[in-house]
């Protein structure tokens, strides 16, 4: 009952504002009207010149406001879709620059993924950066210790592809093996449960791993990766990678 | 790049204001004019309508029709009103502080009268009632404008525009009733 009475009151609502609406179009006909009567009595009446030039720097005013507002807004609009482009060209320019090997920084990303049971150490090769050096008698361009503990002895000289092994031994069941390939080698290593420390050798990173009384440095500077496995002590090994020299 | 910018503007809404002054100012001066009979006063208020208008722009969709040029009318004939009150001294009773008032609720013109109405007999109503009223609920119900856009055209309060919405609509139902009565004496 009373939800019938508020749609009543609604109905009702809706035609007055219909009935205002029309009595509203019939009051603007009788004004139109009224000025066109209006008009003709006060024909002798002339308008100021100064309200038309009121009216001409009034205009201009707004005008000049709408304008400037409508260039910062368009403005901002462009400035927009600058900074998404810059943004896009930005990204774009990066991964070239990340793909193209002629362009790279001269430096090599060594990339270790360390697994549940083995790390995976790849290398990847600044081609700017890679020299030409002399070449052995024997060999091309390798690497020697100059320094090696006192009664080791050169086992081994071995070379498998691109990689060089050295061996060396002594009377107490110790080694020391020197292995030296050239970029884009990947090897894997036993890291379960092992120490990992990373290390800096002459400005290079690189990766010591403890394990089972065995040590193993892996590191690589511009142009080889190096690989030196020993049951000697960590510093010892340390010793022999910072006296490498090319041959 | 500015002069850029500058060339992409939109040319109708640049000259929509100077296309309604060039079309209406006659009609807005001489509407001043004709309340106010001092040259210096009708130009004042027709600057006053313009500055209004242009901040109403919007609302007017077609220059060129019956209702802009009412519309125009309305709005210079109300602060014509107005400054003419202010010379003389009068102050409007709406003047006084007045607690807003709901402008279409509470007083509805009954639908037996509605459906008598003839477009004849509404005209001789509007004539009956105050101007400024018949204004007032013209811009509310016609040109459809808020209680605050009517309040910034006419330069009044938007308390006296609710009292004027309310006292039109009273007095227009009175008149109506009346009318009414008569016209059912005559049956």
């Amino acid at each position: 009952m009373k939800k019938q009475f508020s749609e009543e009151i609604e109905r009702l609502k809706k035609l007055n504002q219909m009935f205002l609406y029309d009595t509203g179009y019939k009051h603007a006909e009788n004004i139109d009207e009224k000025t066109d009567k209006l008009l003709a009595e006060f024909k002798d009446i002339e308008i100021p010149e100064s309200l038309d030039k009121w009216f001409l720097d009034y205009n201009k005013k707004i005008e000049k406001k709408k304008r400037i507002k409508r260039i910062k807004k368009t403005f901002v609009k462009i400035s927009k879709k600058i900074a998404v482009i810059f943004i896009i060209t930005s990204l774009i320019s990066s991964i070239i620059m990340m793909s193209v090997e002629a362009i790279r920084i001269n430096f090599f990303n060594m990339i270790i993924d360390t697994y549940q049971k083995y790390s995976l150490i790849s290398h990847q090769e600044n081609i700017g950066n890679n020299f030409k050096s002399k070449l052995p008698d024997e060999w091309k361009e390798y690497y020697y210790p100059t320094f090696i503990p006192d009664n080791f002895e050169l086992i081994t000289a071995e070379e498998f592809g691109n990689s060089k092994y050295l061996t060396f031994e002594n009377k107490l069941d110790q080694y020391i093996k020197i292995i030296q390939s050239s970029m884009n080698f990947e090897s894997q290593i036993d890291t379960e449960g092992a120490t990992i420390i990373e290390i800096d050798l002459n400005g290079n990173e690189g990766m010591l791993i403890e394990k089972d009384n065995r040590v193993i440095l892996i590191w690589n500077n511009d142009e080889r990766i190096f690989r030196i496995q020993s049951n000697l002590d960590r510093n010892t090994i340390l010793k022999i990678a910072n006296n490498l020299e090319k041959k | 790049m500015i002069a850029f910018l500058m060339t992409i503007e939109d040319e109708e809404t640049r000259s929509k204001l100077e296309e309604i002054y060039t079309t209406y100012h006659r009609d807005m001066y001489i509407t001043a004019y004709s309340i106010l009979k001092d040259h210096h006063e009708s130009q004042d208020i027709v600057q006053e309508a313009i500055i209004r208008l242009s901040k109403n722009l919007y609302k007017i969709s077609d220059i060129k029709c019956k209702k802009t040029r009412a519309y125009l009318v309305i709005i210079v004939r109300n602060l014509s009103y107005n400054a003419y009150n202010k010379r003389k001294g009068i102050v409007m009773l709406e003047n006084e502080e007045i607690n807003r008032l709901p402008d279409d609720e509470g007083i509805l013109i009954e639908e037996y009268l509605i459906k008598m109405e003839k477009s004849s007999e509404i005209i001789k109503y509007l004539k009956q009632i105050h101007p400024p009223y018949a204004d007032i609920l013209t811009l509310r119900y016609y040109y459809e404008l808020e209680i605050k856009e009517i309040s910034i055209l006419l330069d009044i309060t938007e308390n006296n525009v609710s009292v004027r919405i309310h006292r039109a609509l009273k007095s227009l139902k009175a008149i109506m009733e009346k009318e009414g009565i008569d016209y059912e004496k005559t049956i």
